[in-house]
Parts: structure tokens; C-alpha cells; sequence
């Protein structure tokens, strides 16, 4: 059952209004102001998008079109149970980045802050629009928009880094764009329409097998760029430049997971199972998938920067997804789902414990994190809990998602895939849980901030404590949400029923829990 | 009365800014700024009637024809209007008036001088009375006429430029009346053929025509001529110079403008006038998609090379009357389509970017983009106009560029011409790198941006980092890029489709 109403038109429009009027007003008021924008602006598009859960789970869409934006396309938008678990995930780590940000960029005295929140709230409204467009058309829009929304906040700092690193960014993001875009038009050429439908309107045999798996491939081009499928994934590390809070919401919740959204939609509600497994796309897909799990793995443990290191875990995380879906898998597709969901959780779990160890103790390097627990025993402790999630321990939110993917590869008939998860949960282990080993192991001259830079206030520096409880708090609302979905997958929003729902509709109807 | 009026809006268009351009210099004697003022409200009238046409062309459904003075075709003059040209009517007229407007802090009245400062909105009139003359017109030498009148209005506008203006307004005398003149070969060859002057007449007598040789001579005539006034690669070789040159307050008109007119008159001949179903045809458009092609290709690599930003807006025009040429090469009512929307979307694009430089110019005297440094913590509204510009020139959703992009290569891809989707999507790519480099300078560059001896902005209300009369035609430009993009469907759906589906 469809339902009219514009509530997904304004879970987008909230923050864009946001974004205006920190540009105009941002300079002029209070930054309590300004953050009370950001922040009442995080509510209130968390509440709308909330709100319309009930309604799906029980099976009808929520539909609004704008107007007709190109001759027989419509700017329209569809709450379908994948677009909402991707919209719940942005929205309530929104909020929860957004109290993070405040304490950083404060306790870090950030300049440009008013662009920065600005550009935050244009991402998010590019991030729902995404999770919500009904069409190519209307996905492609808000893609290209988080493109542009997301380069001032990787060039945040300004300096020569920055400038190369923005540039990095927008050579990837923008030349797959171009491929994304040229791939639309073909394929509205070609069949006229481009409504994502679950399942897919792509015919297997409807063209040849080599036009489409050209289609195919320029058009998962655009999502495999942001979500870091190798060897497309150059811009994912150096773009570590950018404040942590951004790395945050970049690596766990914007643009990598609106990259593999794409993927998702175009599998699964473009092309379809029967189409892709018609041309072949899925194995090489997958193949790809698999590299990059390995290869990324394999990387990170030779990182010693933190954020780096938790850069190419992502890059990992984000490929099973990626072969979750590949598999084409009633089960593999709905763990690939609820994956968004348990890796957002636990990866902005290790990034924001990451900016706060760099807040409080301007440390950087894993090798001289020794024996930080002593200091900030909360933040270690969280981060330990993440780790663990990473890796796919049961009770946490990420074994549930991996699980379902094995399973589904598994019954599929495809056991490599399963012995490679299975491998990557014990790589995992082996470059996260030395770390919080030095954690907790011997400590190292912290306390005093001896050795390290020089002529910061007493608040930062030199103090005994974890980090500000702007900080603190976030890190353990999404350790805790790590757990509690872990054992309870269903808790809150019904997430695993949401993406069980879906995973139903893409293939059919096959058997699932 | 109004109905009189309204019957006689076509011609009304043109003569109210006639006279205001001809009284101009007359009031300029008695009181400076009268003078600039009838100017003003001359072209906003025009605007003000053009609307009232186009809703009446709309309304209507079907052309609307307009005899001069009475007498009929095929001896008489007319003026047809329709769905294409009511549009484009609509877009010289607003633009014209905000140009004129934008100028009057150029170009001050001043009491010592009165004739420097109306002479220069004189001309400016003279350039959009052409304008809106060449886009109404149904008679093929009628249009010569306004062709004449646009060129030669131009060549005043950038003589009093920059130092190089002379220079660069005579380069382009020298190219732009060749041009003319091979206009003219071409209509006389036709006149030869047919009899008739009439841009109806000739369609329909041109069936009938055995010769040839004649027929593909007058068409290679017209593509010249027209080529060389829309600066479409290699015919190309003033724009630059002058557009970079020109003064700066009309430089907006006539980078924004000038080039694309031509293009639309290019339009009625090529698919209104001559038979499209001649196997030549093919032919013919198929050149004009490699030109299409390689000016597209040419204008956005020159572009990388210069720092002084209104060079490297040229050369991007090179590149985007490129798209226009695709768009026709293209042939089918999506490329049409791309046509129109993209001489609209690019008017207001170019203009405005035109409109931001002049900004720039006028508060700092930057004229490179390394002298940018940071200057958006002064001018940001100017700066965020940019923004969104050059955004929509790089053709990103959700403003204008990208929906004649759209446009351009859906229609492109029904006609199996992959190519030309492959040129386009390299010419985005292009745009981005040397806009992105200006965002760079802008918002991230060392500062540069030194405040000038003297108050520069003396005359502007505190507060306001232009004057308001040249902030508001930047915003304008901004507003339309992005309204153009969300509404484009209205117009492609309400105004193009009726027109452009019984003309193919």
C-alpha cells in the first residue's frame, strides 16, 4: 500500500533549511546558536524519518513526487525497507556526531566552523535524499549534491594537504559520477523507464551480454568509488586528512554507506539477481569484493596511524557488504543490509574514540597509545567493545550481519566466500585487538603530555581525565547500540525485520528467518 | 488601447528600447542620470512585454505572426513568433534590462561628461534592440539587418574596455564582417533560387528547388556566417580577445548573450527553413558535429591555461556554443530540447559568472584568479553566486547545466551517437578541474585580496560588499540557474514540445 504524504520530502528538506541559515545567520550569532540549529535541525529530521518505520515494517511506502524534473522522469521520493534502514542509520548518527563535532571542534579550536556544520547539514540531506529517491534520476541528484557537500569538509583544513587530498576526492567521486550519469541515460534509453523496482526492470537477455555488463559496470562504478572497492578506494585514506568528526561521519555513515546503498540498488533494484547472474557481473563482482577484503586487511595491519589503520578496516567492512549483495542470497542480502547498520554503529564507535584520544592527548600514532586505558579508561573500553564487534564476535551487532552473509553464501553453493569471511573476522582481529592491547598494557609518558606538542591549554593537555563528556557520551550511545543490536537485533526500529522485508522483495521471496 | 497594444507587442518590443536608446544622448544633455534611466526603464518595459507575448504565444498555441506596417508577405517584413523565439525573447530582454541595470555603478552619470556615460548605455540599448530584432525576425535579409546592428554595437562595447579593447573590438570587425558578408552570400543565393526573402516563403519554395550546388553552397555560406558570429570552433578566433577585453559591465551581455543568438537563427534556418529529410543533410550535420566536437574539447583544454578568469571563462563559451552545435548535430526533439534549455541555462550562467567578475573588478580590481585569495570573507553573496554558477557549468544536478546535459545526451544515445555522450561527460570533467582550481584560490588561497587606495566602494550602502544594483543581477543569475534546473520540465513539456515536435 502506497501512501501519500510529504514526510520524506521534509526528512530531506530539514536540514537544507539548516544549512541556509547557518550560512546566512552563522557568523552573526552565538555558536551555542548555531550548534542549536545543527542540532534542532538533527531531531527533527531523526523524528520524521522514525516516525514513518511503523508504516513500513507493516508493509505499505510512503510516496511523495515533487514534480516531473526532467520530461518522464519525476523528482519523486519512496520509503521502501531498504531506503529506511539506510535513512534511520544517517539520521540517528546525526544527532549523535553532531554532540561529538561540538566537543571537538571546541575542545580542538577549529576555525571555519560555520562552513563546516553547513556542509555537515547538506550531506545528511543528500544522504537521506539518497536513501529515499524513487529513481535513478532523483538518486543520481543527491549523489553528485554529497559529492560537492562533502569536499569542503575533506578540504576542511585549508592547508597544502588538504588541497590535495580535496582534490583526490573529487577526481574519484566525480569522473565515476560522470560514468554513473552516462549509464543512466543509456539505460532510460534503452528501456525507458529507471523507477527502481525491487527486483530489478532489467531483463536478462533484453540487450547483449556484453552491453550489459557494460551498463552494469559503469554503473556500480559511481557506488563502488565511494565505497571504497578496491582499487578504487585511493580516496578513502589520504582523505583522513580531514577533523575526525568528519572521518566519523564519511567512514561510518555518509559517503562510503551511500556507496554501497548504490550498489545496492543497482544489483538488486536496477539490474536484479536474475539479470546480473544472467551476465555474469555478480562473480566479478564478488571476486573484487574478496580482493579488497583481504588486500585491506592485510594493509591495515601495517598501519600504525590509528585513522589510518581504521581507514582501510572500512575499506574491508565495505566490501562485505559489497559481497553480501554479490552472492545474491535471500540471507546474504539482508546481512549485507544490516550490515549498514552494525558497521555505521561500530566503526563511528572507533573513529570518534579515535578523535577523542587525539583531543585529549594529541596522540596519533598506535605506538605510542601504551597504556592508555590508565587515562581514559572509557574510551578504551569502548573502543575494545567495537573491535570485537568488527571482528564479528557473537553478541555484538556485527556477528549477526556477518552471519547471515555466510549463511547465505553457504546456500548459495558458494563456500569460498564464507571460508573468506571467516578468514577476514580473524584478520580483523589481528589489527584491531593489538591495539587495544597497548591499551591496556604498559603506558608510556601520557600523563604529562611530555613529548608531545607543546603550549596547549591546561583543559586539553596535561590533565588527568577521558575526554569532555560532549565526546564521551556519543562513544558509549554507540558502543551500547553495538550491544544491545548484537543481542537483540530487532531492538528500537526493527532494522533486521526491515531488512529481512527487503531482502524478501529484491529476490522474490525466498526463505528467510 | 490594450488590445491595440497587445496586438502590436512584437514590434512594440523592439521600438520601446529604440527610442529610449535613440533619446538616451537627448535627455544625457538635460540630466546625466534621466538618461540612463530611460535606458533602464525602456528595457524593462520590453521585458515586461515580452512576458505578456510569450503568454499570449503559450495561450494560444501557434505561432504568431506580426506584419510590419501592415503589408503582407512575401513583400512584407514579419515578425513570427512562437514557443522557441518567445522564450529566448523573454531571456534577451530580462537580461538586457539586469545588464543595464548592473552598469550604472560602472558607469556613473557624470555632470563634466555627460555624452561618455550615455553614449556607453546608448549602445548598450543598440545591442539588445539587435538582439530581440534577430530572435523575432521572419525575413531572412530583415535579419541581416539586426545582425548588423548587434555586430556593430559590439564593437563599440568592447572598444571601450580594457586597454587591449581597440585591439580585440577590431579583430573582431575584421572576422564579424566576414561573417555578415558570408551571411549575406548565402541569403543571396537563396534569394537567387526562390525569389522570396521570407523565412516561411523559402520553406516552402526551397522543396521545390532542383539546383543543388546552390542550396549546399548557401547552406556552407550560412554555417560560416553563423559559425563565426557564435565563435563555434575554428571560426573562433576573436572571442577570446574580446570577451576578455570588453567593457566590463556589458561583458556579461555579450558573453552571456551575443554568442547565442546567432545560434538560435542558426536553428530556423537549419531545421525550419531547409528540407531536413535531404539525404545532404547528414552530411551537413554531421560536420557541424565534429566542429561541435572539437570546439567543445578545444575551449575546455585552453581553458587550463589561463589564470586571467575572464579568459577562462571564453574559452569555456567555446566549449559550451560546442554543446549547442552537438545539440544540433543531434538533430531529434531531445537534442533540439538540449538546445534550447542550454542557450537559456548557458545565458544565465555565463552572464552571471560575467556579473561576479565585474564584481571582483569593481570592488578589488582582481582580474587573475591568483589575486582571489580568500576574498569570500568580503564578498561572500558575490562568492556564493560563483558557487552555484560554476557549479551548474560543470553540469552538477540539481542546477541548470546538468539538465541540458541531460538532454543533450539522451538524445545523443537514441541516435547511437555514443561519442558525443563521451565528449560531453569529458568537457564536465574538464570544467571541474579549472573551476574547482577557482574555488581553491577562493576559499583556500593565501590572501591576497588587499583593500584598494582610496574607498573603492564609496556609493555603496555599509553593509553591502557591491552596490545593490550589481548584487541583485548576480543573485538574479543565480536564482534562475537553479529555478531553470528544478523547472526545466515545464518548460521542455509546456513551451518546447508543441513547438519543436511540428517543426521536425
Amino acid at each position: 500500500m502506497t501512501i501519500i504524504s510529504i514526510r520524506p520530502f521534509l526528512a530531506v528538506a530539514v536540514s537544507l533549511l539548516a544549512a541556509l541559515l547557518i550560512l546566512t545567520l552563522g557568523n552573526k550569532v552565538k555558536p551555542n546558536v548555531r550548534e542549536g540549529i545543527t542540532l534542532s535541525a538533527a531531531v527533527i529530521k531523526a523524528a520524521l524519518v522514525f516516525s514513518m518505520v511503523p508504516a513500513v515494517l507493516s508493509g505499505s511506502e510512503y510516496y511523495f513526487c515533487l514534480w516531473e524534473i526532467v520530461d518522464g522522469i519525476e523528482l519523486a521520493f519512496r520509503t521502501d525497507a531498504a531506503g529506511m534502514i539506510f535513512a534511520c542509520v544517517a539520521s540517528g548518527l546525526w544527532i549523535v556526531t553532531s554532540i561529538y563535532s561540538i566537543g571537538y571542534m571546541r575542545g580542538h579550536h577549529e576555525k571555519n566552523q560555520t562552513g563546516y556544520f553547513a556542509a555537515f547539514a547538506v550531506c545528511l540531506s543528500s544522504a537521506i535524499g539518497i536513501s529515499f529517491a524513487a529513481n535513478l534520476v532523483t538518486f543520481f541528484i543527491f549523489y553528485e549534491m554529497l559529492t560537492v557537500a562533502t569536499y569542503p569538509l575533506v578540504a576542511h583544513y585549508r592547508d597544502d594537504k588538504a588541497k590535495a587530498s580535496g582534490r583526490k576526492y573529487l577526481a574519484y567521486t566525480l569522473i565515476s559520477g560522470q560514468l554513473f550519469f552516462a549509464a543512466i541515460v543509456a539505460v532510460y534509453a534503452v528501456y525507458g523507464t529507471c523507477d527502481f523496482k525491487a527486483g530489478g526492470f532489467i531483463e536478462p537477455g533484453s540487450v547483449s551480454m556484453g552491453i550489459m555488463l557494460l551498463l552494469f559496470f559503469l554503473m556500480i562504478g559511481g557506488g563502488a568509488v565511494k565505497a571504497g572497492v578496491m582499487p578504487l578506494h585511493g580516496w578513502l585514506p589520504s582523505a583522513m586528512v580531514a577533523p575526525t568528526p568528519v572521518s566519523a561521519l564519511l567512514h561510518a555513515v555518509a559517503v562510503v554507506k551511500a556507496g554501497a546503498f548504490c550498489v545496492l540498488r543497482v544489483v538488486c533494484y536496477v539490474f536484479g539477481p536474475s539479470a546480473v547472474s544472467w551476465c555474469g557481473a555478480d562473480r566479478i563482482l564478488a571476486w573484487f569484493a574478496v580482493t579488497t577484503i583481504l588486500l585491506s586487511s592485510f594493509i591495515a595491519m601495517r598501519k600504525d596511524n590509528l585513522k589510518a589503520r581504521l581507514a582501510f578496516s572500512t575499506i574491508g567492512q565495505l566490501s562485505y557488504i559489497v559481497l553480501g549483495i554479490s552472492v545474491l542470497a535471500p540471507y546474504s542480502i539482508a546481512g549485507a543490509m544490516f550490515h549498514i547498520v552494525a558497521h555505521a554503529f561500530l566503526k563511528i564507535t572507533l573513529f570518534m574514540c579515535a578523535g577523542a584520544i587525539f583531543v585529549t592527548t594529541h596522540l596519533s600514532e598506535i605506538s605510542t597509545m601504551g597504556g592508555l586505558a590508565k587515562r581514559m579508561p572509557v574510551t578504551c573500553a569502548c573502543f575494545g567493545l567495537a573491535s570485537l564487534g568488527i571482528a564479528g564476535l557473537p553478541l555484538l551487532a556485527g556477528f549477526v550481519s556477518k552471519f547471515n552473509i555466510i549463511r547465505g553464501a553457504l546456500l548459495m553453493g558458494k563456500p569460498l566466500f564464507a571460508a573468506v569471511l571467516v578468514a577476514a573476522a580473524l584478520l580483523a582481529i589481528s589489527y584491531l585487538i593489538p591495539v587495544v592491547r597497548i591499551f591496556f598494557g604498559k603506558s608510556e609518558e601520557i600523563g604529562d603530555c611530555a613529548g608531545t606538542a607543546s603550549g596547549h591549554a591546561a583543559d586539553v593537555c596535561g590533565g588527568h581525565g577521558d575526554a569532555t563528556p560532549a565526546m564521551l557520551i556519543p562513544i558509549v550511545i554507540t558502543a551500547a547500540v553495538s550491544l544491545i543490536l548484537g543481542i537483540m537485533p530487532d531492538a528500537g526500529l526493527h532494522l533486521y525485520d526491515l531488512a529481512v522485508m527487503a531482502a524478501d522483495a529484491i529476490t522474490g521471496g525466498g526463505a528467510i528467518v | 488601447m490594450i488590445s491595440y497594444m497587445i496586438n502590436h507587442i512584437p514590434v512594440l518590443i523592439v521600438i520601446v528600447p529604440l527610442c529610449g536608446a535613440v533619446l538616451c544622448p537627448a535627455i544625457s544633455h538635460f540630466s546625466p542620470s534621466a538618461g540612463k534611466r530611460t535606458v533602464i526603464g525602456a528595457l524593462l518595459a520590453a521585458f515586461c512585454m515580452s512576458i505578456i507575448q510569450l503568454a499570449s504565444v503559450i495561450k494560444a498555441g501557434e505561432a504568431f505572426h506580426y506584419w510590419l506596417g501592415g503589408w503582407q508577405p512575401p513583400y512584407g517584413i514579419e515578425f513570427v513568433i512562437d514557443g522557441v523565439n518567445g522564450i529566448i525573447i523573454v531571456l534577451v530582454s530580462f537580461i538586457g534590462f539586469m545588464t543595464a541595470l548592473f552598469s550604472s555603478p560602472f558607469e556613473e552619470a557624470d555632470k563634466e561628461a555627460p555624452f561618455r556615460s550615455a553614449g556607453y548605455y546608448s549602445i548598450l540599448c543598440f545591442l539588445v534592440i539587435g538582439l530581440l530584432g534577430l530572435s523575432s525576425t521572419g525575413d531572412a535579409f530583415n535579419l541581416y539587418v539586426f545582425m548588423e546592428i548587434v555586430a556593430l554595437s559590439g564593437y563599440g562595447l568592447i572598444a571601450i574596455g580594457e586597454k587591449k579593447g581597440p585591439i580585440a573590438a577590431f579583430r573582431y570587425l575584421l572576422t564579424g564582417t566576414i561573417g555578415a558578408s558570408a551571411y549575406l552570400l548565402g541569403v543571396g543565393l537563396l534569394y537567387s533560387a526562390t525569389g522570396t526573402l521570407n523565412m516561411a516563403d523559402l520553406a516552402i519554395r526551397l522543396r521545390e528547388v532542383d539546383n543543388m550546388p546552390v542550396i549546399v553552397m548557401a547552406m556552407a555560406c550560412l554555417i560560416v556566417g553563423f559559425g563565426i558570429k557564435m565563435a563555434l570552433f575554428p571560426l573562433h578566433g576573436w572571442q577570446p580577445a574580446a570577451h576578455s577585453y570588453a567593457h566590463p559591465a556589458a561583458d556579461p551581455m555579450i558573453a552571456g548573450v551575443m554568442i547565442k543568438i546567432p545560434a538560435y537563427a542558426m536553428f530556423r534556418f537549419f531545421f525550419c527553413i531547409f528540407d531536413s529529410s535531404l539525404p545532404m543533410m547528414k552530411t551537413i550535420f554531421t560536420i557541424i558535429g565534429i566542429m561541435a566536437v572539437l570546439g567543445i574539447l578545444y575551449g575546455s583544454l585552453k581553458a587550463l591555461r589561463y589564470d586571467k578568469f575572464n579568459k577562462i571563462l571564453a574559452y569555456s563559451s567555446i566549449g559550451q556554443v560546442g554543446y549547442i552545435a552537438l545539440g544540433f548535430s543531434i538533430g531529434n526533439f531531445y537534442g533540439i530540447a538540449g538546445v534550447v534549455l542550454h542557450i537559456l541555462s548557458h545565458a544565465f550562467m555565463k552572464t552571471g559568472l560575467f556579473y561576479t567578475s565585474a564584481a571582483f573588478k569593481y570592488r578589488y580590481g582582481i582580474h587573475y584568479t591568483d589575486q582571489l585569495g580568500q576574498v569570500y570573507r568580503k564578498m561572500p553573496v558575490t562568492c556564493g553566486a560563483l558557487v552555484v554558477l560554476s557549479l551548474s557549468m560543470i553540469g552538477l544536478p540539481p542546477f541548470a547545466g546538468f539538465f541540458s546535459k541531460w538532454y543533450l545526451a539522451l538524445g545523443a544515445i537514441q541516435n547511437g551517437q555514443y561519442l558525443y555522450v563521451a565528449v560531453l561527460i569529458i568537457s564536465s570533467l574538464l570544467s571541474a578541474i579549472y573551476f574547482f582550481r577557482i574555488f581553491e584560490m577562493l576559499f583556500m588561497g593565501e590572501k591576497t585580496v588587499v583593500e584598494p587606495e582610496g574607498d573603492s566602494n564609496e556609493g555603496t550602502a555599509p553593509g553591502l560588499e557591491v552596490p545593490l544594483r550589481m548584487l541583485i543581477p548576480i543573485g538574479f543569475a543565480a536564482l534562475m540557474v537553479i529555478a531553470l534546473g528544478l523547472g526545466n520540465s515545464f518548460i521542455v513539456n509546456g513551451i518546447l514540445k508543441t513547438t519543436v515536435m511540428g517543426v521536425l
